[in-house]
């Protein structure tokens, strides 16, 4: 009853006219994020935060809320239509997606993307409503121990999840833990690495590196894959279809990889380091090893479009919960998301619900929202994406480089972030180039100092021995799980490479 | 990879030479942290070096277009430095212009309008409707 009357409070605070504008902004600019190859939410985020600087908190977070889970809706029709993915999340969606297209049912295929995002992403927010203020009354009694665990878990999840790269994300994540580090020591005042900069007292900026890892980063590595040579001639038209609606079979068949999908994808999406991508490659091989007729699947098997599509929108909703209730980013999407929080004063954690209901019950209202929104728009409005699709690279890319620039600058005035974006900017490429990953960096530069104040408590309190660590029951519970996933990583890239010869 | 193995080496080298491990009240010290991950990851990376060394990576088969991707990264240096030097609007059509003539060859009007209608446009979007900062320039134009 309790979680209603909050609900109703978002919901009251969320259906304000300039929020829904915000709302609907911020789906429509997630979905133009999606389609847009190479560039994943994380790149949108990050380019985009800037522009939602004159606003209020709750407007901004809505529109950068909508424009994350947006852009897993957008991604999947350029996955559908051209057989290429707007980013990893939707790779899976492409199995099916495509050769559903090529079968002349490109539309029901969009339909039923639009659908199976529209109940991954609802399940998801329902399981957030219902779960989210039990995870803050737990996670209550969370201590720097355990808050030390959980930045471990994270990282530790997500240079797991790498496969066979797993060294370079570790380099990737330890360079982000580095970086943290600039800046002064907050116990002792001592000035580290910064070479007496004055822009380097207050730590490295973490709105340029983002910036310039994932939209600069991104778009130089497009440009050397010679993505700008490419034009639209790939793309299936589907409007000629005869039978655009989805057909009660495509239903039927689909039915249980709604429920599977959805569900799988929040749980996975809730822990930190998993993600989307994790998320649809898992609930796509569940369900061709569930399905009756696995021989159908990379042929058009519809469910094999619903599952995935099913698990990565639900795993976006699902990472929405560390973030809210352990003010832990579980992927570098919401790494963005948590530097925007904090950038307006809100510091996400358990007392969050409690302290700023208005805030993140009206987030939590807006997704429910704004979900309904996307389902409409996926549906009518797919010529206008299919129109953007047109828009040859070598002219979108410019634009991009536009709005990185300025927006940078935006932020702070100053023109020397503009210049560290840049360098950000060279090194993403690179890391893009030999294997490493820019999300890990990301996603430990935000958690690095929280890393080490939370370590050096640590010690503090338990007078210098790390036996604390297996002494509390929920940190030796968050480390065993950290150990299962790293044993599971190990297994699974072993078979991996036996399976390869 | 050498230029990460000596990147993290001089980074090691500063937390192991200017950051102490113990405060001098025996506490834990500014260098505890950066020392933990000093090691790690110039471990890592050595760990890596071997590991890719071994395997003798070649590159693999995708279209690499350097002399695009060179002259896009100059001209995002150039947007930067006209920017700062002419102000945001002039810098942003000047870039515009100058990337859409050399990559998207012989649209002539296209590019045109494009190039000076999006600057405008997101002039109007950051300064107008958003009140946002933009370089202000050296040359004291209004825009």
């Amino acid at each position: 009853m309790e979680i209603f009357d909050q609900l109703l409070l978002g919901f009251s605070v969320a259906i304000s006219p300039i929020n829904i504008v915000y709302l609907m902004l911020g789906s429509l600019i997630g979905m133009v994020v999606g389609i847009i190859p190479g560039f994943g939410p994380a790149a949108g985020l990050s380019i985009l935060l800037p522009l939602t600087f004159g606003m209020d908190p709750t407007g901004a977070i809505i529109m950068l809320a909508a424009i994350y889970y947006g852009a897993m809706y957008g991604g999947t029709i350029t996955s559908i239509l051209l057989n290429t993915p707007g980013e990893s999340a939707v790779v899976a969606s492409t199995f099916d997606g495509y050769p559903l297209a090529q079968q002349g049912r490109a539309g029901p295929a969009l339909v039923m993307q639009a659908a199976a995002s529209f109940v991954g992403g609802t399940v998801g927010v329902i399981l957030i409503s219902v779960l989210a203020a039990v995870f803050a009354q737990v996670t209550r009694g969370f201590g720097p121990p355990e808050f030390f665990m959980l930045v471990l878990m994270g990282i530790v999840t997500l240079i797991v999840l790498i496969g066979d790269n797993w060294r370079f994300g570790a380099i990737s994540a330890l360079i982000g833990f580095a970086l943290g580090t600039v800046g002064v020591d907050l116990e002792t005042g001592m000035q580290r690495f910064t070479f007496g900069s004055a822009e380097l007292i207050g730590g490295i900026a973490f709105i340029p590196i983002a910036i310039g890892l994932f939209g600069l980063g991104e778009l130089f590595y497009a440009f050397y894959q010679g993505l700008h040579r490419g034009g639209s001639g790939g793309i299936i038209q589907y409007q000629s279809e005869k039978h655009f609606w989805p057909s009660m079979r495509d239903w039927i068949e689909s039915r249980m990889a709604f429920v599977r999908g959805s569900i799988l994808g929040f749980c996975i999406g809730v822990v930190p380091g998993a993600g989307a991508t994790v998320a649809s490659l898992m609930s796509y091989s569940i369900e061709k090893s569930s399905s009756k007729t696995p021989e159908k699947f990379g042929k058009g098997a519809m469910p094999g479009l619903v599952a995935p599509e099913c698990a990565n929108n639900a795993a976006s909703a699902g990472s929405m919960v560390p973030l809210l209730t352990l003010g832990i980013p579980g992927s570098a999407s919401t790494a963005v998301l948590l530097a925007a929080l904090l950038m307006w004063g809100l510091k996400p954690g358990p007392l969050l619900m409690e302290q700023n209901p208005e805030f993140a019950w009206a987030l939590v209202a807006s997704m429910y929202l704004g979900n309904m929104a996307l389902l409409a728009i996926n549906i009518f409005a797919i010529p206008l994406f299919v129109t953007l699709l047109k828009v040859p690279y070598r002219v979108l890319a410019p634009a991009v480089i536009l709005v990185c620039t300025m927006g940078t600058f935006s932020v702070h005035g100053s023109i020397i972030e503009v210049w560290l974006m840049f360098a950000a900017g060279g090194v993403g490429f690179f890391m893009k180039l030999y294997g490493f990953s820019p999300a890990a960096t990301v996603l430990a530069l935000v958690l690095g100092p929280l890393a080490e104040e939370t370590l050096r408590q640590t010690l503090i309190i338990s007078r210098g021995s790390p036996m604390i660590f297996v002494e509390r029951g929920m940190s030796l519970g968050i480390l065993i799980f950290t150990i299962g996933v790293i044993a599971f990583g190990y297994f699974m890239n072993r078979s991996r490479r036996l399976a390869k010869g | 990879m050498t230029a990460v193995l000596l990147l993290s080496v001089f980074y090691a080298v500063l937390a192991f030479a200017d950051l102490n491990f113990l405060s001098s009240r025996g506490r834990i010290g500014p260098g505890f942290f950066p020392q933990i991950i000093a090691v790690a990851l110039v471990a890592f990376v050595l760990h890596a070096t071997v590991v890719e060394f071994r395997r003798r990576h070649t590159d693999d088969a995708i279209s690499m277009d350097w002399p695009v991707t060179l002259f896009v990264v100059a001209m995002v240096a150039l947007l930067i430095i006209a920017s700062h030097f002419l102000g945001a609007l002039p810098g942003m059509v000047l870039f515009m212009l100058l990337a859409l003539f050399v990559l998207n060859r012989g649209r002539h009007v296209t590019n045109l309008l494009v190039g000076l209608l999006l600057p405008i446009g997101l002039f109007t979007l950051f300064r107008h409707t958003l009140n946002a900062a933009l370089p202000p320039g050296m040359l004291g134009l209004p825009f």
